[in-house]
């Protein structure tokens, strides 16, 4: 215990550490703030809730809104609410099946595997449909802006900064000794190589602290400017939500179970914790394998951009296995984070996809990273 | 002649060195202090690492300083953290600090092969550092600074860690280096010293205590160091120095103003005095 | 000249340049091979408008004039009966009432074609003339449209007084005559991933050399050198000369490759602004001017992260706060440089769109590059005089 308190003394001391934090939510705050000139619609939308509740088949929804003073804002909803609209009543997930597939060419068994995946939405959608989440009015017409905003932009700002940060500490954690040249007298104390166990606590540890410090100061500011806590217990498959897949295809924002917002977000950021994990562990294994922090930051470097681009390329040349196993690799799961827990789309052939790929990517990493410690345990320390 | 005038150095409320006075001429100068005392501060001034609060350092009659390159054509550093690149072999790295000291194209191949060979470093020369032993490593620190041929060979704590052999065959080279330029030597191991050094420099708290040839230093001692069996007690006022083994037990070695009865009077050592001084 | 090339070996070393060179091949092969190869380039009309300005512009160079234009179009009615008699002479479109040309178009824009007998007559042959001609019809309607289309677009509200000028310039000396088809996607997402590499690969490659210099312990013997503290200059001279050295690189490779593929260096000297294209730029550019103009940018781009990622580097003890710091602005470097790739000097750009301002994205790349190269000076100034406790 007292090693680890020690090692995460030893990053959170990083001066730079605290400069990048503070570099880093300077720059979601102004994130935030590109959304300003929509904040007195969601204001107004926010503040007449108490007043119309928040489903709009409900005939208290219209009269609620007609109690309300007379003004453009007013008239917006209204007429934005006029028909209410439940997206998923009747929706035919197996024609968004074969529309997405028809995006990227998939064929084969991959094309069969793809299809059940929305055979196994369908009943979804249906329960959906019937409890009639899909009439919850959440901010109205600037729904999928703000949703975009929230999650798309500011989230996924916040998310890649802790991961960038998660992966450099873990690398720092165990390159720091070779590097000030206290290896060899560390590694041979009574706590020797096994100090390392410390090490990867300690940097787990940081980047977990680092992911709550960018989340939090990212979504406090959202949530008080654009009155998050009076959206969170709409639902995010709103017929207002949507997200476009191409000019061409528009689709309501599916998710493998009905989420509010507060339920999306939540899910969101456990997951995003998991992801942080997963990055800090594949960095732990190219500290540990290569002694040169810069080495195994490029090795880590490199493989992450294969991570990327492989899906990519094996999608050019149809090669479908490649294709959907790679979209299952971290980085491409931090890509798609815009859209966890939906179908995702062409990029997923599996229900809750990103998060079976991230518990599987944690697993493999935790393995990966205790080999690694294992061979570090025998290594010639010169 | 490399002259120190009135040489203050402070950090803030801190000072390192104080009003230190000293003139350097052709020969070996060993810079005796214990830690802290402002040994490597120095060091670093002579070397232009570190700038003076008060006073100036001079070089022929010159400001340092003012010098600039002209000063650093004359000077050799091997400082006490030896700093190199491990992938490189001594060769590759001795053509890097050739360049950086200035020494013409044409010479750099051959004046590289005549250091290696004077540090007997021949065979190594195209092996990576990486490999090599403290005490090579520090050979080819000697080689470094001996790249431009230095009027002024400054060398900080160059035998720390060197095993005996090393260590004589390091008194050698820089005996036979000193013949005509200044050799300023800094370290903790006194019988370094007192085989090569012809003048011996001494700080105290700050200052300077003593700048002397080792017999002088050693003679103020003269008469008050001794040895006697440990067993023996001692009831005068003296100061333990240490103890050693010899063919009839142990002896303890000390200083006091009236050796006690039974005690033997030896010749004092620079390593007496510099108990003594820093007691 | 020696001390320069030791600081280069130091910053080429092997183990660095083979991972970046790693990333290289990744980014190629990921995000570029296949809009290159197995993309738009290979679908209609994109292919056929691109083939129709090199077949015109060696038949009539860079300009189509109103002489060449009626030719175009008695060479194009010509083709179309041709067509239309290849069309009437296949039994199985006769059979579903498609007999020419007009009633082969309808069919494949409605829902209700005849999969089957259309398909049949493309793939066997068919298409090669039929798509040719209808490109040729295109682009000669398009050639007097353009015109009708910026003159409206010249009166319409909300123009900035710069715009609205460079509409009715274009429109009124004929501007829109030139021949060339290939600012498209497919260039910009070119562009965009080059200049998302130029400036990684730069980053990388110097971002250790500062923090490398502090843990060897290196700067006590260079500074107690004749060349002393002044040996920065050489490594920032070698810093700045790396830059250039992977922008050759990279500009030979990565152009090589575009060039290759797209085979556009047959319309090196034709305007970029043309009635093919439908969008205008705000500048006369040929098309090698523009393609000049954007590597320049890509330079400025690799400079500014270049010089910051020197003066980042040379204050860092380890590599890990070197990354933290060099990160910064080789994320405003790469950002900028996906920003500038998208549809440079067009009103698509995104900065365009938030400045309107023309050439934006130049004076944005060649503030950034100076940026950089000031940040670089600071270790040269702040060296001079600083203790090496």
């Amino acid at each position: 215990m007292r090693t680890f308190r020690f090692e995460l003394k030893k990053l959170l001391r990083l001066p730079m550490l605290w400069g990048f934090l503070a570099l880093s939510l300077a720059l979601n705050g102004l994130l935030t703030m590109t959304a300003i000139h929509d904040a007195p619609w969601y204001t107004y939308v926010a503040s007449v809730l108490p007043v119309t509740f928040q489903r709009t088949d409900d005939p208290a929804f219209a009269a609620g809104l007609e109690m309300l003073p007379a003004e453009d804002f007013r008239a917006a909803l209204a007429e934005q609410t006029a028909e209410p609209v439940n997206a998923l009543d009747g929706y035919d997930a197996a024609l968004l099946g074969t529309q997405e597939a028809g995006l990227i060419g998939v064929t084969g068994k991959w094309a069969d595997i793809f299809a059940q995946k929305y055979a196994r939405l369908q009943p979804i959608v249906d329960e959906m449909a019937a409890s009639g989440v899909a009439y919850d009015v959440y901010a109205a017409a600037g729904t999928h802006d703000y949703q975009l905003h929230l999650t798309g932009i500011l989230y996924h700002a916040a998310l890649t900064e802790a991961l960038l940060l998660a992966v450099l500490l873990t690398l720092y954690a165990f390159g720091c000794e070779a590097q000030h040249g206290t290896d060899l007298l560390v590694f041979s104390t009574r706590a020797g190589r096994g100090v390392n166990r410390a090490k990867l606590a300690a940097a787990l540890a940081a980047s977990l602290l680092c992911y709550a410090i960018l989340c939090v100061g990212a979504l406090l500011p959202f949530a008080m400017i654009y009155h998050l806590r009076d959206f969170l217990s709409m639902s995010v498959s709103s017929s207002f939500n949507y997200v476009v897949v191409a000019p061409v295809l528009v689709k309501p924002f599916l998710t493998w179970k009905p989420f509010t917002l507060a339920g999306y977000l939540g899910a969101t950021l456990a997951l995003g914790a998991a992801l942080t994990v997963v990055f800090a562990l594949f960095a732990a294994v190219c500290g540990l394998l290569l002694r040169n922090t810069y080495l195994a930051f490029l090795a880590w470097f490199v493989t992450a951009a294969g991570m990327l681009a492989l899906p990519v390329f094996s999608a050019d040349v149809k090669v479908w296995t490649g294709y959907f196993l790679g979209m299952c690799l971290p980085v491409p799961v931090w890509l798609n984070q815009q859209y966890w827990f939906t179908d995702l789309g062409s990029a997923a052939f599996l229900p809750w996809q990103e998060t079976v790929c991230t518990a599987a990517n944690l697993a493999a990493f935790a393995l990966l990273t205790l080999l690694a410690l294992r061979r570090f345990r025998r290594k010639d320390l010169t | 002649m490399l002259t120190v005038e009135h040489v203050t150095k402070k950090y803030g409320d801190f000072t390192a060195l104080e009003e230190l006075s000293l003139t350097f001429t052709e020969g070996v100068y060993g810079l005796l202090a214990p830690n802290g005392a402002g040994k490597t501060t120095l060091i670093k001034m002579l070397t232009t690492l570190l700038f003076p609060t008060a006073g100036q350092i001079l070089w022929n009659g010159t400001e340092i300083n003012a010098l600039g390159a002209r000063y650093r054509d004359v000077l050799g550093y091997l400082p006490q953290q030896f700093g190199y690149y491990k992938n490189d072999t001594p060769r590759q790295f001795l053509r890097y600090l050739a360049a950086l000291k200035g020494v013409p194209r044409a010479q750099t191949e051959k004046r590289i092969d005549e250091l290696l060979s004077l540090v007997s470093l021949s065979d190594a020369a195209d092996k990576k550092m990486k490999k090599f032993s403290g005490g090579m490593l520090q050979r080819v620190g000697i080689a470094q600074a001996m790249l431009n041929d230095p009027k002024l060979l400054i060398l900080d704590e160059p035998t720390a860690g060197l095993d005996p052999k090393e260590r004589v065959r390091f008194r050698n080279i820089i005996h036979s280096l000193a013949q005509d330029r200044i050799v300023i030597l800094s370290t903790h191991i006194v019988s370094d010293i007192e085989t090569i050094a012809h003048q011996v420099v001494m700080l105290r708290d700050h200052r300077l205590y003593c700048c002397e040839p080792p017999q002088s230093i050693c003679s103020g001692l003269r008469g008050k160091v001794c040895e006697l069996p440990a067993e023996v007690e001692v009831h005068v006022p003296h100061l333990l120095l240490g103890e050693r083994q010899d063919a009839e037990g142990a002896l303890h070695r000390l200083i006091c103003e009236t050796p006690p009865p039974g005690a033997r009077v030896v010749a004092p050592t620079l390593e007496d005095v510099f108990l003594y001084v820093y007691q | 000249m020696r001390i320069f090339y030791h600081e280069l070996r130091k910053i080429w070393r092997l183990t660095h340049v083979l991972p970046i060179a790693a990333l290289g091949v990744l980014i190629f092969f990921g995000f570029l091979y296949g809009s290159l190869f197995d993309g738009f380039l290979e679908m209609h009309p994109v292919r056929d408008r691109y083939d129709l300005a090199f077949q015109w512009t060696a038949q009539y160079g860079a300009y189509l004039d109103a002489s060449e234009y009626e030719a175009a179009q008695a060479e194009c009615a010509a083709l179309r009966e041709q067509v239309d008699a290849q069309i009437a002479a296949d039994p199985a479109l006769a059979a579903y009432g498609i007999v020419d040309m007009a009633a082969l178009k309808q069919a494949l824009s409605s829902q209700l074609a005849p999969e089957t007998a259309v398909n049949n007559f493309l793939q066997s042959g068919g298409d090669e003339l039929y798509y040719y001609v209808e490109t040729v019809e295109w682009a000669l309607a398009e050639y007097v449209n353009v015109y009708e289309h910026y003159t409206e677009c010249a009166d319409a509200p909300g123009l900035t007084p710069a715009e609205r000028a460079r509409y009715r310039e274009v429109v009124g000396q004929r501007r829109l005559d030139g021949i060339f088809s290939g600012l498209d996607n497919i260039l910009s997402n070119y562009q965009m991933w080059c200049n998302l590499f130029a400036v990684l690969s730069v980053t990388l490659l110097l971002a250790p050399c500062g923090a490398q210099e502090r843990l060897c312990h290196m700067p006590a013997e260079q500074w107690t050198t004749r060349t002393g503290r002044k040996v920065v200059r050489y490594r920032l001279a070698a810093a700045l000369a790396s830059a250039a050295i992977l922008f050759v690189m990279e500009t030979l490779i990565f152009g090589s490759i575009y060039t290759l593929a797209v085979g556009t260096r047959a319309l090196w000297n034709n305007p970029v602004t043309s009635f093919l294209m439908g969008d205008i730029l705000w500048f006369d550019l040929t098309y090698g001017g523009y393609a000049l103009a954007g590597f320049a940018m890509t330079f400025a781009l690799m400079l500014a992260a270049a010089g910051a990622t020197f003066a980042l580097s040379h204050g860092s003890d380890h590599f890990i706060a070197a990354l933290l710091k060099a990160g910064i602005p080789a994320f405003l470097c790469a950002a900028s440089g996906m920003l500038v790739g998208y549809r440079l000097f067009t009103t698509d750009n995104p900065l365009y769109q938030q400045f309107r301002v023309m050439g934006s994205e130049a004076i944005l790349c060649a503030a950034l590059c100076a940026a950089g190269l000031l940040a670089s000076l600071l270790p040269l100034f702040t060296d001079r005089r600083k203790e090496l406790l």
